[in-house]
């Protein structure tokens, strides 16, 4: 570190020691930077001044700063005209090792057992800028035999197609490099990435502008872009100590080196990315890119209830396996399924992440029957024909036998042990049923309906004409003299009818008849048995105004019913007597 | 059962009468078409009783349920065996199948228990349906009668007495059936449960498409139906949250 470059050094001491009082000074202690905003790779000069002669110096700690060279030191004295002034400073020349807003915190300084401070100061450091070119600047001279590139393999790739940067160092084969470290680490902002392990940087030999140049492979990255649209790469920046030959060789005639350390960066790109194309975006695209295979596999697909089987839902292939999501399923709610254990066994060579991602559901089938497991579908976007390609896993049929031993936990609680014996029993799937009796479809409602209301209501209409009913009944009950008409009467009709009968046969035929002319006249007469004799008869017949004529036919009739009793009668007769009998009593009753 | 017997030998006495043979023997053909396994065949002709013949019964219900079932058809199976259960609520072979193809469902959703006196009454009074409670009305009008006529015309003092306290008694049944088949009657209205036939639909928080998502619905599932707003319906789920869906989405039970 014997570099001192364009800093000027300036050593002036004054001793003047005339006089030995000294005029009390107001005391002033301050921090100096040359600049307050530079680039990465440049340098800062910081000085700390003070107006007396102070002593112990504490520098700070430079934090987020190399120190490249000091602390220079300095005194001024002077005395003109009487007026002395002093002055004392301290300079470091510093590079920054970070970007951003770095402090450089206080320098304190001890005068006449005081302690003095600075005020901090802060620096703001950009990304590193291109140094103005000076041919005589020996780094540049450095400069144009060291260049450090970034190869990006597409710079407008596909969102999740894979880009890689290869960072390279070129340098002169005259030179010798040490003490490589990077200074900045660019965060690539809006991908995916990974670094590749390099396992030992080696040289070799390459082309540079032409001319023949020593390569090491310094960094390998591959990106996936997360974001679509122009996004910028970070530059990677490094710091070199470089050994460059003089040109002269020493006492023991071997070449002589000059040491100069160097900051370079490269990679300062924009990636433009491409959205995926939104025609023919299947619905089960969930962001895989690349090249798939697809695969449903369940353990079993026979098993009893309670028992577990595991379901395999696997992607293989080369593309962004890490970076998107499996797609998921739905399951019978008669199935208790556990969260799926993902797995991934994934390699990232520089061509780009292969190997298999799979997630593994255990299931627990809590019923018996047969269940179908719809197909799973998996879509991702194919970089080869730039096209979505979708694959789809067969349906699963899995047969869940019974099993006693097993109760199942989605049973509810409150009604379990009522139903011990309900599972037993009626644990199978029932057959259909063989026998029915149909009725018409959409049949009215009977409850609300005008025969519903008539229906119920109808007997209790009855409740009244019963009561009726009754009443007239026992009022005709009690009526005894209108009964014994009425009942003669009605004999009267009952023995003429069975007279009727009889014709032909005299005994019978004429009983009949006279019992029918007998009752008859105790309906209309209101006479018993007993008042039976024919001059009564006539009598009362008289005095209800019936005509003579009639009243002595009737006499004759009963006579000749009497007689013929006794005596031999033809059919004809029987017949004739009966109508006239007939026509009587239809006539005694117009008359009475 | 024997209530219901009685039941369809009262609504036989109707037009349709001359139809049950024709049912009958198409009923054989799906239910041997069923036994060889041809579930498609047995649907079509189970389904030409109930559009053609524009006839229905318990029994053919659970047997397209069984046939839907065997083909795997998660939300017509149950839509068929929930049919089924409405025309004949305490068969024991119905609500089996009815979980096994409830099992294949997706969704699974806490039935929340209903508790309290009204369940349990409802509960009780839904071993008969309506038709059975009305006609249970009317045989205990004309009971009523009788008993009346049974004591208005008896002699003894005994008999007539306990004919009197019996009329009590049947006037009391007679209110009764005429009550729980009104409540009954009025619970049909209002309970309108149906089944959703999409194999995945969100339901809605409003009733519009640009409306959140309440929740997500699978086919097979039982939803019940509240509200009616054009193409939308309000929905409320066992487990009772609520939401707007598609009219398409599902099918009701309940014409």
């Amino acid at each position: 570190m014997k570099k001192i470059g364009k800093m000027k050094r300036v050593f002036i001491i004054l001793l003047l020691f005339i006089q030995t009082a000294l005029l009390a000074q107001e005391i002033k202690f301050e921090a100096k930077v040359s600049k307050s905003t530079i680039g990465l790779n440049e340098r800062l000069q910081v000085s700390f001044a003070i107006n007396q002669d102070g002593d112990n110096f504490q520098a700070p700690n430079f934090e987020g700063f190399r120190i490249v060279s000091g602390p220079y030191q300095s005194t001024n004295f002077s005395w003109v005209n009487g007026v002395k002034s002093f002055s004392r400073s301290y300079a470091y020349v510093l590079q920054p090792t970070q970007k951003g807003t770095l402090t450089i915190k206080q320098g304190i300084i001890e005068f006449e057992g005081q302690t003095y401070k600075t005020l901090p100061v802060k620096v703001t450091v950009t990304d590193a800028v291109e140094l103005p070119k000076d041919p005589n600047d020996p780094d540049y001279k450095v400069g144009e035999g060291v260049h450090l590139v970034a190869e990006v393999s597409n710079g407008n790739p596909y969102l999740n197609e894979p880009v890689t940067v290869i960072y390279k160092l070129y340098f002169n084969p005259r030179f010798q490099v040490r003490n490589v470290q990077e200074v900045d680490n660019p965060k690539y902002n809006g991908f995916w990435s990974q670094q590749i392990n390099i396992d030992k940087l080696e040289a070799v030999q390459g082309k540079y502008d032409g001319q023949d140049y020593a390569l090491v492979v310094w960094r390998k990255v591959i990106l996936y872009p997360q974001e679509s649209g122009a996004k910028p790469l970070e530059p990677l920046t490094i710091n070199l100590d470089i050994d460059v030959p003089t040109g002269r060789r020493n006492f023991f005639m071997e070449p002589e080196y000059q040491s100069v350390t160097k900051t370079i960066s490269a990679g300062a790109k924009t990636i433009n990315v491409k959205p995926l194309p939104d025609a023919g975006k299947p619905l089960s695209f969930s962001g895989a890119v690349g090249k798939f295979n697809f695969e449903v596999q369940p353990s079993k697909t026979e098993l009893r209830a309670g028992e577990s089987l595991d379901l395999e839902i696997k992607v293989t292939g080369t593309g962004n396996l890490k970076l998107f999501t499996l797609p998921k399923t739905e399951f019978p709610s008669a199935f208790e399924v556990f969260d799926p254990e993902h797995k991934e066994e994934v390699n990232t060579p520089l061509s780009g992440m292969n190997g298999t991602i799979s997630d593994k559901y255990t299931i627990i089938p809590q019923f018996k029957g047969k269940y179908t497991l719809k197909p799973i579908e998996f879509s991702y976007f194919d970089l080869g024909s730039k096209s979505y390609k979708t694959i789809s896993s067969e349906a699963i049929t899995i047969n869940v036998l019974d099993n006693p031993n097993f109760t199942s936990s989605k049973q509810d609680v409150a009604s379990t042990d009522e139903n011990k014996q309900k599972v037993v029993k009626n644990n199978t799937f029932q057959f259909i049923k063989l026998k029915s009796d149909f009725v018409a479809k959409n049949q009215e409602a009977f409850f609300g309906t005008q025969l519903f209301y008539g229906l119920v209501i109808a007997p209790f209409l009855f409740i009244p004409l019963i009561v009726l009913g009754r009443k007239k009944k026992e009022a005709i009950d009690a009526d005894e003299f209108g009964n014994k008409i009425r009942r003669n009467n009605k004999l009267a009709k009952k023995y003429l009818s069975e007279a009727k009968k009889q014709l032909g046969n005299k005994i019978p035929f004429y009983m009949a008849m006279e019992k029918a002319l007998h009752n008859f006249l105790k309906a209309k007469l209101h006479i018993e048995t007993s008042e039976m004799s024919k001059e009564n008869i006539q009598e009362i017949l008289e005095n209800k105004q019936a005509q003579r004529e009639t009243i002595a036919q009737f006499i004759q009739l009963m006579n000749d019913c009497e007689f013929a009793r006794y005596a031999p009668s033809t059919d004809v007769a029987m017949q004739q007597d009966f109508e006239k009998a007939v026509t009587l009593i239809s006539e005694l009753e117009k008359q009475l | 059962m024997k209530m219901k017997k009685i039941v369809y030998l009262f609504l036989f006495i109707s037009p349709f009468f001359f139809g049950q043979n024709n049912a009958t023997a198409l009923f054989d053909v799906a239910n041997d078409l069923y036994r060889k396994e041809k579930y498609t065949e047995a649907i079509e002709k189970y389904e030409s009783i109930l559009n053609q013949n524009q006839q229905e019964s318990s029994e053919l219900y659970f047997n397209l349920g069984n046939c839907y079932y065997k083909l795997g058809k998660v939300a017509p199976s149950i839509y068929n065996f929930e049919k089924a259960l409405l025309l004949n609520p305490t068969d024991e072979a119905i609500k089996t199948n009815l979980s096994f193809a409830q099992n294949r469902a997706i969704d699974d959703i806490k039935v929340s228990p209903k508790v309290g006196f009204s369940n349990f009454f409802l509960k009780t009074i839904g071993v008969f349906n309506v038709t059975v409670w009305a006609w249970l009305a009317v045989g205990f009008s004309i009971f009523f009668l009788l008993f009346f006529i049974g004591y208005y015309f008896s002699a003894t003092a005994l008999i007539k007495r306990i004919f009197f306290v019996g009329m009590f008694f049947i006037l009391a049944f007679l209110f009764c059936s005429v009550l729980f088949a009104y409540v009954l009657h009025r619970q049909d209205k209002v309970v309108r449960p149906a089944i959703v036939f999409e194999e995945v639909v969100n339901v809605k928080t409003e009733p519009k498409t640009s409306s959140e998502n309440a929740f997500m619905l699978h086919e097979g599932t039982k939803v019940f139906v509240k509200e009616t707003l054009e193409n939308w319906k309000r929905i409320e789920l066992t487990d009772k949250s609520e939401g707007w869906i598609k009219k398409e989405a599902i099918r009701e039970l309940k014409d």
